[in-house]
């Protein structure tokens, strides 16, 4: 334990020392603050319109965070031939990767924390309500960034950056638009490619699940039992690609 | 030490040709883009795929979306009129955001204001208020499409009145709409569903809403007492040949256990045409017939800087349309024209 809290710690370190990270913090703040120019060509809409732009500037900026420190972060110890260092000490590869995980986790940890206190200040200023559905949706994003955090971190150990990069971009895309092979047209009704489709829905984590925004925007309240499916949904896929990550480690050649 | 100044000079001189042929290029791509603009809505994804290939921001893209409908809106509004895509664009908003009130509320305005098409502002609102059944604003704003864009078709009254009522059975609507929906809901004589929406709105957190509930609640026991009163009437008129001198004869015949009390203050008595009131009712009636009297005055009272000499002039200069009969049997407006007071 002590042995994934060390690499975590000197993972932290690592990441907020990326340039990437402030970069990707200053678009993220420019965004929401932004919100307010856009609710001036509503009609008494602007509420609405910040919240919405703060929870997709906190899920985007927050998914680029992942993808960009997240996809490197294997890759790096490898290409630098620090791993080698590392994995000469009495340290088992599943600590290794773990480690690196829970540090770039609180790296994602850290930046929520800090454009969900930017938004709500913001928000509170400009006369919007702190209701209990606002920080449920920010929960659930939470829970989408662990679930990509992890994702990310099993393509640094199996292919390069750039790769890795465009795969969890192209996940993001595709986990959103899951629920596409459940709402199939009626021609394809009694067809295998229905069933391969259906099947599809379940083989891709539905990353939808995960998105209040709407309901946030609107205040519209969740149910209780919504909240706990979708966490215990987003922890279990988590775990998946965490399993996966260590073995593909493991089964690695270094 | 020339030779570097030479190049810099044309360094320069090459920038300032670059940046001279990019601005050219952007004015012209803007006049192109300008000739192309009446057409930029002509094409709207389907809204199904849409909804689905969002990146999970469906929420942000039905803002925009809506934010580039109200400025197509204002385009029309000022030129063509036709609105032809506003409904496409209310509709893949909605569909995107489904609990954006907003878009429902005043889309539906847009529609059947600007575009005249009360069908396809009913159908978004319908929509609408199967996604967000809490919410008054929607089947207030059906009511009103039946009630100004509809109201030829011989039971828009009756369906507006019917979607106030929904309106008032969220609990939320305010107390101008509840008054409304009353007095729509006294023409219709429908009972049950005013009890019901009522009864919702003693849940109200808001305390006038709750008060007037009670308060409404109450009126219709009345109202079903007099009923039961007037039948009791009839009962004896036939059963003894004469009509009953007062209420009690009719306890006296057995036909009413007892004269029951009012508990808003009022009480019940016999007209002179042999119809059981109670004063509670009759005095709101008389304040909601009172209202466009008084409003009446008071607009003959601005246009003429004096009051009426009598309320026929009221009609006769236009004002109203005819005096209303007193409410209270056997009993008429009294009119001070010094004073422009009537009770």
């Amino acid at each position: 334990m002590n042995r994934i809290k060390a690499v975590a710690e000197n993972t932290f370190r690592e990441s907020i020392r990326d340039k990437v990270l402030y970069v990707l913090l200053f678009f993220a703040v420019a965004t929401i603050l932004g919100s307010k120019v856009l609710g001036w060509i509503s009609i008494g809409q602007d509420i609405k319109i910040i919240k919405d732009i703060c929870l997709a500037a906190m899920s985007i900026f927050g998914t680029l965070i992942a993808i960009f420190v997240g996809a490197n972060l294997v890759y790096k110890e490898i290409d630098k031939k620090t791993l080698y260092t590392l994995l000469a000490q009495p340290m088992k590869r599943y600590e290794f990767m773990l480690g690196k995980y829970m540090g770039l986790l609180a790296v994602i940890v850290v930046s929520l924390v800090f454009m969900t206190a930017g938004s709500s200040l913001y928000l509170w200023l400009m006369g919007g309500a702190l209701n209990a559905v606002w920080f449920q949706s920010i929960l659930l994003i939470f829970v989408k960034l662990v679930l990509l955090t992890a994702f990310s971190i099993l393509l640094s150990t199996l292919v390069s950056p750039i790769l890795g990069a465009i795969i969890v971009v192209s996940f993001y895309v595709t986990g959103h638009a899951t629920e596409v092979f459940r709402d199939l047209p009626p021609q394809l009704d009694g067809t295998i490619s229905k069933q391969a489709l259906e099947l599809l829905y379940y083989v891709i984590p539905n990353l939808n699940l995960f998105n209040l925004q709407s309901e946030a925007a609107n205040n519209v309240p969740v149910a209780g039992g919504y909240l706990l499916y979708a966490l215990i949904y987003g922890l279990a896929w988590t775990a998946l690609f965490l399993v996966l990550a260590c073995m593909a480690f493991e089964g690695r050649d270094v | 030490m020339r030779k570097r100044g030479i190049r810099l000079v044309a360094g320069l001189m090459a920038v300032t040709l670059c940046y001279c042929v990019a601005v050219a290029a952007l004015f012209g791509a803007d006049r192109a883009r300008t000739a192309e603009g009446m057409d930029e809505v002509l094409y709207l994804p389907n809204e199904k795929l849409l909804t689905h290939f969002t990146g999970g921001l469906n929420s942000v893209i039905a803002d925009l979306l809506w934010l580039n409908c109200i400025q197509y809106t204002a385009r029309e509004h000022h030129g063509l009129r036709h609105f032809t895509w506003l409904e496409a664009m209310l509709t893949t908003s909605t569909r995107l955001d489904p609990y954006f009130t907003d878009v429902y509320r005043l889309g539906a305005i847009f529609l059947a204001a600007l575009r005249a098409d009360a069908d396809a502002s009913l159908n978004l609102i319908r929509t609408g208020m199967l996604h967000n059944p809490h919410s008054w604003h929607l089947p207030y704003e059906a009511a009103m499409v039946y009630l100004m864009n509809k109201r030829e078709e011989p039971d828009a009254r009756y369906l507006a009145t019917r979607y106030l009522s929904m309106s008032i059975a969220t609990g939320n609507a305010p107390g101008g709409i509840a008054n409304l929906t009353a007095k729509l809901q006294d023409e219709f004589s429908l009972t049950e569903i005013e009890q019901d929406t009522w009864k919702e709105m003693l849940h109200s957190e808001d305390e006038f809403l709750r008060e007037l509930a009670q308060r409404k609640l109450i009126e219709i026991d009345l109202r079903h007492v007099c009923r039961i009163m007037n039948e009791a009437l009839g009962i004896f008129k036939s059963s003894r040949g004469r009509p009953a001198a007062s209420l009690e004869e009719l306890v006296t015949a057995g036909l009413l256990r007892a004269i029951p009390e009012d508990p808003l203050g009022g009480s019940f008595f016999l007209g002179s045409d042999g119809v059981a009131y109670n004063t509670t009712l009759l005095d709101d009636v008389v304040n909601r017939t009172l209202n466009p009297v008084i409003n009446a005055l008071d607009s003959y009272n601005q246009q003429h800087q004096a009051w009426p000499p009598d309320l026929e002039t009221l009609v006769r200069t236009g004002f109203l349309k005819e005096i209303p009969k007193h409410p209270y049997p056997d009993q008429h407006w009294e009119y001070d024209p010094s004073t422009g007071h009537i009770q």
